[in-house]
């Protein structure tokens, strides 16, 4: 205590010292604004069906990290005009090394602003944190247009280097995919023309044996309308064939469901999930889409690695699922057909006999060709819809600047809404500098008492009688006080005086500072967006 | 400068310079300006109930007993005399001549006891305010068979009490590299304690490193070390008393500038008190041998 007495004053000077480093660290420290954007991805097109639902709902989740991925930073950095406030302050003649290594700072700097949460199932959260409020805002404007692109067109490999005609490149890949996507849409047509034709030539010749099998199918051949009665009976039938065919669907769900919950480590139901998975997609994305290479890796390993024709698991549900797909083509075929017979003209009593080649059903003479054209129409109707999506998107995209936020319309796969647009935030988010210059006080008041310590413990200027006696192990014949004389007096009240004040105006200059930072308002901008327990409820 | 030069330098020493003589007194006697002393923080006679009187008191009890001296300035060993005391310090500033004008004018105000003060370095006489002149170099140069008779000659005396000044005087003083030389006088040690026979010389000395202080650390009889609390680091006081140690073992220490002013030990205190008391208390009388044995201080006490 003597020795910190003694240097009370370097205790003081110390103190002030280091408060006066962190307050005005606290005061020069760039403060962040935080710009953020709630995004809904709209999952109704699967509302029907619930392992699809659960495979989008990862989806969304997975589109957070693939937002922060290297090439969506890229565009997000391009898009944000960082990249071009860079060049004009860079030489033209920079060298590719160079622009490799502002681009990598550009991204490193928007991967550790932007974070993408999923507070809630089918939600995103994109919020990024810079200096610039108006930086922050673009950035987000950015990833947002970037996100809805990437659902849209699955563009995951594009990892041109970003730069002021992108959204021009962008544009014309468009216009690639929708020429591509009509080519395919022509090439469709012909192959569900040639295989119907295909199927009305060959419903001529198995025409006896339909009329031979048509007691025993359900799908066979039905004869027209004769009476009102026979109507009246044929829709009892169908209604029947209508519930039938709906259990048959339940059933099949309910396979589905299994094969989507199936665990990692179950090979059986994992690479039926996969399959199935992977038709979806088929039916859905043009081939060469990541996740269709990447499912279609995944389903190679897995039956590489497992023997299926052994496992359990796999052959049981396969065998189940093609049952259960069987009796629902036979199903339909025949509400077909009691359809096509109800909607038909009703006919003569006299023509009790049809004719053979009459109300044969060509999928019953032929379930192969069928199944065929079955799915030629289903991917006929996924590619019409992509289609009518990447045309919607291409009407909406401006020739120059397109509008990031412009909510998009129903896009293939998850659609997604912007909620909540970001803002530019007019307070900044942090850092708080109260906590800040409240723990500087403090920091500086053990600075300076350390500081004392410190001087007292390293100095080996004697103090009293004890040291001095082992310092020399002489004897010490005692000891003489500082006169207190009255200048001495005066001087030693002179100088408490003096270090109370200096006490004081710290300490006055930290509730200062305090008031200061306490009156400037910090924190993230306010969301009144409420998530829901469970998306699927509020959808 | 050879020898001599040196020699004609002696010839040429000034003549004495007089004391004070406003009033027509002895020249070589000055009057102590007791409310100097007190403004300058020195013992003066009402500095007795001080803790500054307690605690020169102390010292100078301790001293003594270790000199083998008795209060009244009595050797309590015949076989020699031991009344040098040489107060030096390990740097400047650490309080020596400070220490060795308290302790010279508390033995001789409140003791009463014969003490010169010899300046071995500048300092004491200005803080008495007493003129230069002849001193220690010239009494050097002037051996003489009554060393008390004739160190009257050069020193300056108190009209009020048996204190005497010793002043550092001219070349003598000042060739520094002339010191172990002059010192080499085998009985310099029986002048200096025969200066004040029955009392105490102090010698102010200069810092303990120097070649005047390891000259004159071979006569004393007792080396007081003064060391400044929070001024005076442990390495240079270690080299100090290791210069001295092998010319002198005698080495005790002084701890001046103790923090806390009215900080004092507790024997200091209780002497202090008891001083206090004494000169309060009413005086007793007591007949000479009446309480010469065990049982006459019993009855005593039983019987007042």
């Amino acid at each position: 205590m003597i020795g910190l007495q003694r240097r009370r004053w370097r205790a003081v000077a110390a103190a002030w010292g280091a408060a006066a480093l962190i307050w005005l660290a606290v005061l020069i420290a760039p403060q962040s604004y935080e710009s953020r954007a709630h995004v809904y991805a709209d999952l109704a097109p699967f509302a029907d069906d619930v392992g699809l639902r659960d495979y989008y709902r990862q989806r969304v989740d997975a589109m957070g990290v693939w937002l922060l991925a290297r090439p969506q930073l890229e565009k997000i950095v391009a898009r944000a005009g960082l990249d071009a406030s860079s060049n004009d302050q860079s030489p033209d003649d920079e060298t590719e090394d160079r622009r490799l290594a502002r681009m990598d700072r550009l991204t490193a700097r928007v991967a550790d602003g932007m974070t993408v949460e999923s507070p809630a199932a089918a939600y995103l959260v994109i919020s990024h944190r810079d200096r610039d409020p108006e930086t922050a805002r673009a950035l987000v404007e950015a990833a947002l247009a970037v996100l809805m692109e990437g659902a849209l067109t699955e563009e995951e490999t594009d990892a041109r280097p970003a730069s002021d005609a992108d959204d021009q490149s962008s544009l014309q890949a468009l216009t690639q995919r929708i020429a591509e996507h009509e080519r395919k849409l022509a090439e469709n047509d012909e192959a569900i023309a040639a295989l119907k034709r295909a199927q009305e030539s060959n419903a001529g010749e198995t025409a006896d044996a339909g009329r031979a099998d048509a007691e025993a199918s359900p799908a066979a051949a039905l004869p027209a309308v004769t009476s009102p009665a026979d109507a009246l009976q044929r829709r009892a039938v169908l209604r029947q064939a209508d519930s039938e065919l709906a259990s048959a669907r339940a059933r099949m769900t309910d396979l589905l469901n299994r094969a989507a919950a199936a665990a990692p480590g179950q090979t059986g139901g994992e690479v039926l999930r996969l399959r199935l998975r992977l038709s979806e997609l088929r039916r859905l994305y043009p081939d060469g889409v990541a996740d269709i290479l990447t499912t279609e890796a995944r389903i190679a390993r897995l039956e590489r690695d497992a023997a299926l024709a052994g496992n359990a698991d796999y052959l049981r549900l396969q065998t189940e699922l093609q049952s259960a797909l069987d009796a629902a083509t036979v199903l339909k075929a025949r509400r077909d057909a009691l359809r096509a017979a109800l909607s038909a003209p009703r006919a003569a009593p006299a023509e009790s006999a049809p004719p053979a080649s009459v109300g044969v059903d060509p999928a019953a003479a032929d379930p192969v060709a069928a199944a065929d054209l079955q799915k030629l129409e289903n991917d006929q109707r996924a590619l019409k819809s992509a289609h009518a999506a990447l045309l919607s998107l291409r009407e909406e995209t401006p020739p120059a600047a397109s509008s990031p936020i412009a909510s998009p319309s129903a896009r293939a796969g998850v659609s997604f809404r912007v909620v909540e647009p970001p803002r530019t935030a007019s307070a900044p988010s942090g850092p708080s500098r109260l906590p800040l210059v409240v723990g500087g006080f403090f920091l500086a008041v053990a600075a300076g008492l350390t500081a004392a310590a410190a001087a007292s413990a390293f100095d080996d200027r004697l103090s009293d009688v004890a040291a001095l006696k082992n310092a020399v192990g002489r004897p010490v014949l005692g000891s003489v006080g500082t006169t207190p004389s009255a200048a001495v007096v005066a001087s030693g009240r002179r100088d408490r005086a003096r270090l109370a004040a200096a006490c004081l105006a710290l300490v006055l200059a930290a509730a200062a500072c305090a008031y200061l930072a306490a009156s400037q308002s910090f924190g993230a901008p306010r969301s009144f967006v409420m998530f829901p327990a469970d998306a699927e409820a509020s959808s | 400068m050879n020898l001599i030069e040196k020699a004609v330098a002696r010839a040429k020493v000034p003549p004495p310079v007089s004391a004070p003589d406003r009033d027509g007194s002895d020249p070589r006697t000055f009057e102590l300006d007791y409310a100097r002393l007190a403004a300058l923080g020195l013992y003066h006679p009402a500095a007795g109930e001080t803790p500054l009187g307690a605690e020169m008191r102390a010292i100078r009890r301790r001293l003594l007993r270790r000199l083998g001296l008795s209060k009244a300035g009595k050797a309590l060993h015949r076989r020699r005399r031991r009344n040098i005391v040489m107060v030096s310090a390990p740097h400047i500033g650490a309080g020596a001549t400070f220490t060795a004008l308290n302790l010279a004018l508390s033995a001789a105000l409140e003791d009463g006891m014969d003490a010169l003060l010899i300046e071995g370095a500048a300092g004491a006489g200005e803080r008495l305010d007493l003129p230069a002149g002849r001193g220690f170099g010239e009494w050097l140069d002037a051996p003489s068979e009554d060393p008390a008779a004739e160190i009257e000659a050069f020193c300056l005396r108190a009209r009020q009490a048996p204190f005497r000044v010793l002043r550092a005087g001219g070349p003598v003083a000042d060739s520094v590299a002339d010191w172990p030389a002059f010192f080499a006088d085998k009985a310099l040690g029986a002048r200096l304690a025969g200066a004040a026979p029955d009392g105490l010389v102090v010698i102010d000395a200069p810092p303990a490193p120097t070649a005047q202080a390891a000259a004159l650390a071979r006569y004393a009889d007792e080396i007081l070390i003064v060391a400044c609390a929070e001024g005076t680091r442990r390495s240079p006081l270690v080299a100090a008393i290791d210069e001295l140690v092998d010319i002198n073992p005698d080495i005790s220490l002084v701890l001046n500038r103790r923090p806390g002013g009215d900080d004092v030990s507790d024997a200091d205190f209780y002497e202090h008190n008891q001083t206090i008391q004494a000169a309060e208390a009413p005086p007793h009388h007591f007949a000479k041998g009446a309480l010469s044995n065990d049982d006459d201080i019993r009855n005593g006490i039983q019987k007042p």
